[in-house]
């Protein structure tokens, strides 16, 4: 999972995050448009508008542009409201068009959720939604749309570990003097690129899925794994090498 | 820290700003996602 912190600068504390916090849960946004994670938080933070959320997250990273420890105008229930005052808020990106791109941030949200809820000792119950607290807005639509309870049930199985794929192939016949290695990724997903400077994101592997490695080029791993749910093979860069075996 | 999580920290920057604006146009849908509820966070 890669996650950057590209936090708003104190000098802004008084328009974006005033309060310190001590959050006592998660609330769940969507953008209701088509940026991605990276260009919503330099938006949020470079304007000086009262409205501020702690992360976005798009189909590839979690971009985190408030400390969780402050505060931010994300629920619409007012200066001292639970929501403002209390949740972390995350928004998930392109939920203006939708489509794959919104499918694969709302996946990286569940799992980023549930590996939120894991720091901080937390069950699915503190995760909430934005029209908890403000009714009137159908926020996060998309989300509220496709069904909400399904997307608890994807953090819940992040929670619970259930998104293991142990998905080894051992029918390959190696075409060179290199032996074919293995790729073993770690506790979170973890995206394959089909460039060494991981700019064009094709897939990712599933936490602690298995597949097939063709060594080290460029300082990136190069995997082949299948497509879940297919017969189907791609073959990509990874970033994180300790996955080679 | 779980095992392959990869952080990175970077600064803001104005260049950033402009860019997420001449690449985005920002709706501020005051029904749905985000919006500038100047009266909502007051």
């Amino acid at each position: 999972m890669e996650i950057v912190k590209m936090l708003v600068p104190e000098s802004k504390y008084s328009i974006k995050c005033p309060y310190e916090m001590n959050p006592e849960f998660i609330i769940i946004h969507n953008t209701a448009n088509d940026a991605s994670a990276m260009n919503e938080i330099s938006y949020m933070i470079g304007n000086n508008n009262k409205v501020s959320f702690h992360c976005a997250i798009d189909d590839v990273r979690v971009v985190q542009g408030v400390p969780f420890n402050r505060n931010t105008w994300n629920a619409t229930d007012g200066g001292n409201g639970k929501g403002n005052r209390k949740g972390i808020a995350l928004e998930i990106c392109y939920s203006k068009s939708g489509g794959e791109r919104f499918e694969e941030a709302e996946k990286l949200t569940a799992e980023y959720t549930a590996y939120l809820l894991k720091q901080y000792g937390w069950g699915i119950d503190k995760v909430k939604k934005h029209a908890d607290f403000y009714p009137v807005k159908g926020c996060p639509h998309r989300t509220l749309e496709l069904g909400w309870q399904r997307f608890l049930n994807m953090v819940q199985s992040y929670l619970d570990g259930q998104q293991q794929n142990n998905n080894t192939n051992n029918n390959i016949e190696s075409g060179s003097d290199e032996p074919v290695r293995t790729y073993q990724n770690g506790s979170t997903s973890e995206n394959v690129y089909a460039d060494t400077d991981c700019t064009k994101k094709i897939g990712s592997l599933n936490p602690r899925e298995a597949c097939d490695c063709f060594g080290i080029f460029k300082d990136r791993a190069m995997v082949r794994y299948i497509v879940t749910g297919t017969d189907n093979y791609k073959i990509g860069f990874c970033k994180w090498l300790g996955g080679v075996k | 820290m779980e095992d392959n999580i990869l952080v990175e920290e970077i600064e803001f920057t104005e260049d950033l700003y402009k860019k997420s604006i001449e690449e985005n146009t920002f709706e501020e849908d005051l029904e749905h996602g985000i919006g500038d509820e100047i009266d909502g966070n007051s």
